[in-house]
C-alpha cells in the first residue's frame, strides 16, 4: 500500500505576541492509501485544526503536508482551489448541503464545478445513489430530509468527484445513534468497495471504532495511537475506551 | 452613557451595513437642499439687471420645488422606514442577547435611536455640504444663461436648509417612533424568517402566466398607442403594471421547468446554483420587483420627459429667432381685417424706427394668401393617407402663407445661402415648426400637385434650408405650413397675409431696449399708427421664454427622476444584501469544495446583474409606451433630437442605477467572503 499522505513536523500557532496559542506541536503520521483513520481528542487538542490544515483551509506556521508527493503547504490559492476541487472531499458535521439544490443537485454540484461532462453526471450519481441506497431522496431538498439522509447525500458529495482523500470532521456529531450506525456503515462500505481513503476527525468512541487505525491528540501533540489489527469492532471499541480514559485523567496508567 | 457608547460602538461596528443608508441619506439631502434652493441663483446679479421675466419665474421654479419636496418627502420616509426594519431584521440574534442579559426594552429603543441619530446627524451634515457646494454650481450655471454677467459670490438658502431640517426631522422622528412600535413584536429567534415556500408547478398556471402577462401588456400597449384620455391613460398603466408582475410569476414557475430540461447548460459550474438562487430571490420578491418596476417607469417617464422638452425647447430657439428684432403687422387676426395698404408699410416703419445707431440691417417683407387653407392641406393629407395631427385639423380654413421668391432669396441672403430659382408652375412647401415638418415632408414626396391661384402648382420634392420670415417668441401650428411661389405668379389683386419688418442690431446691443422703444412708439396715443394688429418680438425675449421653460422642465425631471431612481436603487440593493441571499457558509463550502474564487465571483456577479436588470427592462419597456403616447405633448414643445435626451436619460440612469448596482455587488462579496464559518 502506497503511503497517500504525509504529514511531516508541522506546527501551527495562533495569536500575536501578546498571545500565542500553539494548536500543532510537531505533529508527523503518515496515511497509507484506502486507510480508514480516525483522529480523536479532548475539545481543544487541535484534531480539527489539524483538519483544517490537512484541508488547505488553514496554513501551517511551520512543516509541511504531502499529499500524493505533492507539498500542500507552499501552493497558490489558484493550485488550492484545484487540489480541493479534484483530491478532496469533504463531509461536515452539520452536513452543509445547500439548501436550494435538491439532494440530486447537491451532489451534482462536485461534479460542474470539476468541469465534468453533463451528460456524464446523471449516470455517475445515479450509480452512486444505488450504492448508498439515497435513490429514493434524490429528488427532496435538504429540508425534507432527516439528519442521517442529509449526511448521506453529503458522503455520496465527498465520493462522487473520487477524490484521494476524504475528510470527514466529526459526522456523527449532529445525529442520533440509529442514523449514526447508518452513517458509519455507509462511510465503512466507502472504505471497503470504493477504496476511499478516509481521515475522520472525532470525539465519540463509537464513531472511532469503525475506523482501522485512531490517532489520540492531546495539546497539539499525538498522545497515542492505536491499530485495530484483527480486533472486532466491539474490542476496538474497549481499546478505545480506555485510551480515552488515559487521555482524560493524569498520565498514569493503572 | 454605557448606552451612548454602545450605540456609538454598533456604529463603527455596523458601518459597512449603514454605509449604503448613510449615502443614500446624504444624497437625498443634498439634492432636497440643492434643487430647493434654486430660488437664490437672483442674487447672483443685480436685480434691475434681471429680466423682468426671470424673478418671476424663479419664484414659480422655487414653488413647484417646495411641492415637489413634499412628495419627495414622503418618498423618503418610506425608504427609511423599509431600510430601518431590514436593519432590525439582520440584528435579530444582537437584539436577542440585549434580551437575555436583561436590557430592557426603553434602554434598547434608546440605544436604536441614538444609532439612528449617529447615523442620520452624519448623513445631513455631508448631504447639507455636499448641498450647498452642489447648489453653487447649479445656480451660477443656470444664472449663466439668462443673466450677462455673473457675478459668482457665495450663495446660501435659509428657507432651503429650514425646509431641508424640517423634512429630515419628519422623517427621523416618523422612523423612531416606527421602530418603538416594531421592536417588542420581533421574536428572539436568532434567525431572519424563510421566506415562505409557494410552489408554482402547476402546469396549468405555467401556460396561463405567460399568456396573461403577454395579453395585459398588449392591451396596456394598444390603450397607450390608440387615441389616449385620462382615463385610458390610467388603466393603461395598472395594466402594464399587472403585466409585469405577471410576468414575474411567469417566470417563476417556468424557470424550474427550463432548468430541468436544459442540462447541458444548468450542469456547468455554477450555473444550477445561481439558477436556483435567482429563482429565490425572484419568487420571493414578485411585489416587489413589481413595484420596483413602476418606480423605475416613472423616474425614466419624468426624466426622459422632462429633459426632452427642454432640449427641444433649448433647440427651436435658434430657428425661432433668425432676426434681433421683428416687428409682424397682420391683415386678419381675431376675425377682423386690417383694410391697410401694404405699400405703406415702409412709410410707418420710418415713423416707428428708434434713433439708434446699433442697426447692422433692416428688411421689410410682405406676404400674401391664398385660396390655399388648412383645410385643403388636410385633405390632401386624408387622399394620401398620412396622419393629420390635431392642431392643423383644428385651423380649419385659415390660410396658409406664401412668401414671393424675391423676399425668400433675401432671407436666405441674410443667412449666408445661395439664392434659388423656381420655375414656372413650381412652388416650395416647407414647415417652420419642426412638429409637423415630418408630415409636410411626406405629402411633398407624395404629391407634388396643388392648386394655388387657380393654376396646378408642382411641389419641389426638396427643398433647402425651413427659413422662418421673422423672429417669434413662439412657435405655433400657423407656422405648420409655408409657400413660396415666383414673384410673377402673385396676382397683382392678392390678398395679404402679413407684413414683417426684420431688424438685425449689432452684437452687444440689447434686443429687448430696442423692442421697448419701438413698443413706446406702437403705444403713443398721439401718434397713432395706421396699421392694426401690430405685434412684435425680439430675441431676448425668445430665448428668456425658452430657456425659461427648459430650465423649469429640467429641474422638475431632474428632481423626480433621480429621487425615483435612487429610491429603487437603495430598494434593491437592501433586497439582496439581506442574510437570506448572502449565505457565508454556503460561499464557505464552495470554497473548500474547490470551486475558483473567478467562478464564485462571476456567479455572484450575473446574480445581481439579473436582479437589477429585471426591473430596469420591464420599466424602460413600459416607458416607451408611455413617451410614445406623450409623444403628441412632447412635440407641443418641438420635435428636437430624442438621440441627445437619450444620452442624457442614459448617463443619469447608467451612474444612479449602475452606481447602486457595484455598491451591492462588492457589498455582497465582502458580506460572503469569510475565513471559515465552517
Amino acid at each position: 500500500m502506497s503511503v497517500i499522505l504525509n504529514v511531516s513536523m508541522i506546527e501551527k500557532y495562533y495569536g500575536n505576541r501578546d498571545s500565542i496559542t500553539k494548536a500543532l506541536d510537531n505533529i508527523s503520521f503518515e496515511v497509507e492509501e484506502g486507510e480508514f483513520i480516525g483522529i480523536m481528542g479532548p475539545s481543544g487538542s487541535g484534531k480539527t485544526t489539524l483538519l483544517n490544515c490537512i484541508s488547505t483551509i488553514d496554513s501551517v506556521s511551520t512543516g509541511h503536508i504531502y499529499l500524493h508527493h505533492q507539498d500542500i503547504t507552499h501552493m497558490k490559492r489558484k493550485a488550492l482551489e484545484r487540489f480541493r476541487r479534484e483530491q478532496l472531499g469533504f463531509i461536515f458535521q452539520d452536513f452543509n448541503l445547500l439548501p436550494s439544490l435538491n439532494g440530486y443537485e447537491n451532489i451534482a454540484l462536485a461534479l460542474t464545478i470539476q468541469g465534468s461532462a453533463p451528460a456524464d453526471i446523471h449516470a455517475r450519481i445515479h450509480a452512486i445513489a444505488q450504492r448508498l441506497k439515497i435513490s429514493d431522496i434524490l429528488n427532496k431538498y435538504p429540508q425534507q430530509m432527516s439528519g442521517g439522509e442529509r449526511q448521506r447525500i453529503a458522503c455520496a458529495r465527498a465520493l462522487i468527484t473520487q477524490p484521494s482523500l476524504i475528510l470527514a470532521d466529526e459526522p456523527t456529531g449532529a445525529l442520533d445513534s440509529k442514523n449514526s450506525r447508518l452513517l458509519l456503515e455507509t462511510m465503512e462500505q466507502m472504505n471497503e468497495e470504493y477504496r476511499s481513503t478516509i481521515m475522520m476527525v472525532t470525539h465519540d468512541p463509537f464513531s472511532a471504532s469503525y475506523t482501522k487505525r485512531i490517532l489520540f491528540i492531546k495539546d497539539g501533540k499525538i498522545f497515542n495511537e492505536l491499530i485495530r489489527g484483527s480486533d472486532s469492532r466491539k474490542e476496538f471499541f474497549q481499546r478505545i475506551i480506555d485510551v480515552t480514559t488515559l487521555l482524560g485523567g493524569d498520565d498514569v496508567v493503572s | 452613557m454605557l448606552y451612548h457608547k454602545l450605540a456609538y460602538k454598533n456604529v463603527r461596528a455596523s458601518f459597512h451595513d449603514y454605509l449604503l443608508y448613510f449615502l443614500t441619506l446624504a444624497l437625498t439631502v443634498s439634492l432636497f437642499y440643492c434643487f430647493n434652493a434654486s430660488g437664490t441663483l437672483q442674487l447672483l446679479s443685480d436685480l434691475d439687471d434681471l429680466p423682468a421675466s426671470i424673478p418671476q419665474l424663479l419664484d414659480t421654479l422655487s414653488e413647484m420645488m417646495h411641492t415637489l419636496s413634499a412628495v419627495v418627502t414622503v418618498i423618503l420616509a418610506v425608504l427609511v422606514l423599509y431600510a430601518n426594519r431590514i436593519f432590525i431584521l439582520r440584528r435579530s440574534a444582537e437584539f436577542a442577547l440585549y434580551y437575555v442579559l436583561g436590557m430592557r426594552q426603553r434602554h434598547l429603543t434608546l440605544v436604536l435611536m441614538l444609532e439612528a441619530l449617529y447615523v442620520a446627524l452624519l448623513a445631513l451634515g455631508a448631504g447639507l455640504l455636499m448641498g450647498i457646494l452642489f447648489s453653487q454650481i447649479i445656480c451660477t450655471f443656470t444664472a449663466s444663461l439668462f443673466i450677462t454677467h455673473v457675478e459668482y459670490h457665495f450663495v446660501f438658502s435659509p428657507m432651503a436648509l429650514v425646509l431641508t431640517l424640517a423634512a429630515f426631522c419628519a422623517i427621523f422622528f416618523i422612523t423612531a417612533s416606527v421602530n418603538v412600535l416594531l421592536l417588542p413584536r420581533r421574536s428572539l429567534s436568532s434567525q431572519p424568517p424563510r421566506p415562505k415556500q409557494r410552489r408554482w408547478r402547476n402546469r396549468r398556471l405555467s401556460f396561463l402566466l405567460p399568456l396573461a402577462a403577454f395579453l395585459c401588456f398588449v392591451s396596456g400597449a394598444l390603450l397607450l398607442l390608440s387615441e389616449v384620455t385620462r382615463m385610458r391613460f390610467l388603466i393603461a398603466l395598472l395594466l402594464l403594471a399587472l403585466a409585469n408582475g405577471l410576468l414575474l410569476c411567469a417566470l417563476c414557475t417556468d424557470l424550474p421547468r427550463l432548468l430541468k430540461k436544459s442540462r447541458s447548460f444548468c450542469y456547468r459550474g455554477l450555473h444550477l446554483l445561481s439558477l436556483r438562487q435567482l429563482y429565490q430571490q425572484i419568487r420571493t420578491n414578485i411585489v416587489s420587483f413589481t413595484i420596483l418596476s413602476c418606480m423605475l417607469t416613472v423616474g425614466i417617464t419624468f426624466l426622459f420627459s422632462g429633459l426632452c422638452i427642454s432640449n427641444n425647447l433649448n433647440s427651436e430657439v435658434d430657428s425661432l429667432t433668425p432676426y434681433s428684432f421683428s416687428l409682424i403687422h397682420r391683415y386678419e387676426l381675431g376675425g377682423s381685417t386690417d383694410p391697410f395698404d401694404w405699400r405703406s408699410f415702409s412709410d410707418e416703419i420710418e415713423r416707428l424706427r428708434p434713433a439708434t445707431d446699433t442697426i447692422s440691417y433692416e428688411r421689410t417683407l410682405h406676404t400674401f394668401r391664398s385660396e390655399f387653407t388648412y383645410d385643403k392641406l388636410c385633405e390632401l393629407l386624408e387622399e394620401n393617407h398620412i396622419y393629420i395631427p390635431w392642431e392643423l385639423a383644428m385651423l380649419e380654413d385659415t390660410p396658409i402663407e406664401i412668401i414671393p421668391l424675391s423676399a425668400y432669396n433675401q432671407l436666405r441672403r441674410d443667412k449666408g445661402l445661395e439664392e434659388i430659382r423656381l420655375k414656372g408652375g413650381e412652388a416650395l412647401l416647407y414647415s417652420c415648426n419642426s412638429r409637423f415638418s415630418a408630415t409636410i415632408n411626406e405629402l411633398r414626396a407624395r404629391h407634388p400637385h396643388i392648386m394655388l391661384y387657380a393654376r396646378s402648382i408642382r411641389i419641389l420634392p426638396s427643398v433647402p434650408q425651413p427659413l422662418r420670415p421673422s423672429t417669434v417668441g413662439e412657435s405655433s401650428p400657423e407656422d405648420a405650413a409655408v409657400l413660396v411661389v415666383s414673384d410673377g405668379m402673385i396676382p397683382v389683386h392678392a390678398r395679404s397675409y402679413a407684413d414683417y419688418w426684420n431688424v438685425e442690431l449689432s452684437a452687444n446691443a440689447s434686443t429687448r431696449e430696442f423692442a421697448l422703444l419701438v413698443d413706446e412708439q406702437i403705444a403713443d396715443p398721439d401718434d397713432p399708427l395706421s396699421m392694426y394688429h401690430v405685434y412684435t418680438a425680439n430675441r431676448d425675449e425668445s430665448h428668456e421664454n425658452s430657456i425659461g421653460s427648459s430650465v423649469l422642465f429640467t429641474y422638475v425631471s431632474l428632481y423626480i427622476g433621480i429621487i425615483l431612481i435612487i429610491s429603487a436603487g437603495i430598494i434593491l440593493a437592501l433586497k439582496l444584501l439581506a442574510p437570506l441571499y448572502n449565505d457565508a457558509r454556503s460561499h464557505a463550502l464552495l470554497e473548500k469544495l474547490g470551486t475558483p474564487q473567478r467562478m464564485r465571483r462571476q456567479a455572484l456577479f450575473v446574480q445581481t446583474l439579473i436582479c437589477f436588470a429585471i426591473p430596469l427592462i420591464l420599466a424602460i419597456a413600459d416607458s416607451i409606451l408611455i413617451l410614445k403616447a406623450l409623444s403628441a405633448i412632447l412635440y407641443e414643445f418641438g420635435k428636437g433630437s430624442y438621440g441627445l435626451t437619450f444620452v442624457q436619460c442614459a448617463l443619469i440612469i447608467l451612474f444612479l442605477y449602475a452606481g447602486y448596482f457595484a455598491v451591492t455587488y462588492y457589498s455582497r462579496r465582502s458580506l460572503t467572503t469569510t475565513t471559515d464559518p465552517l
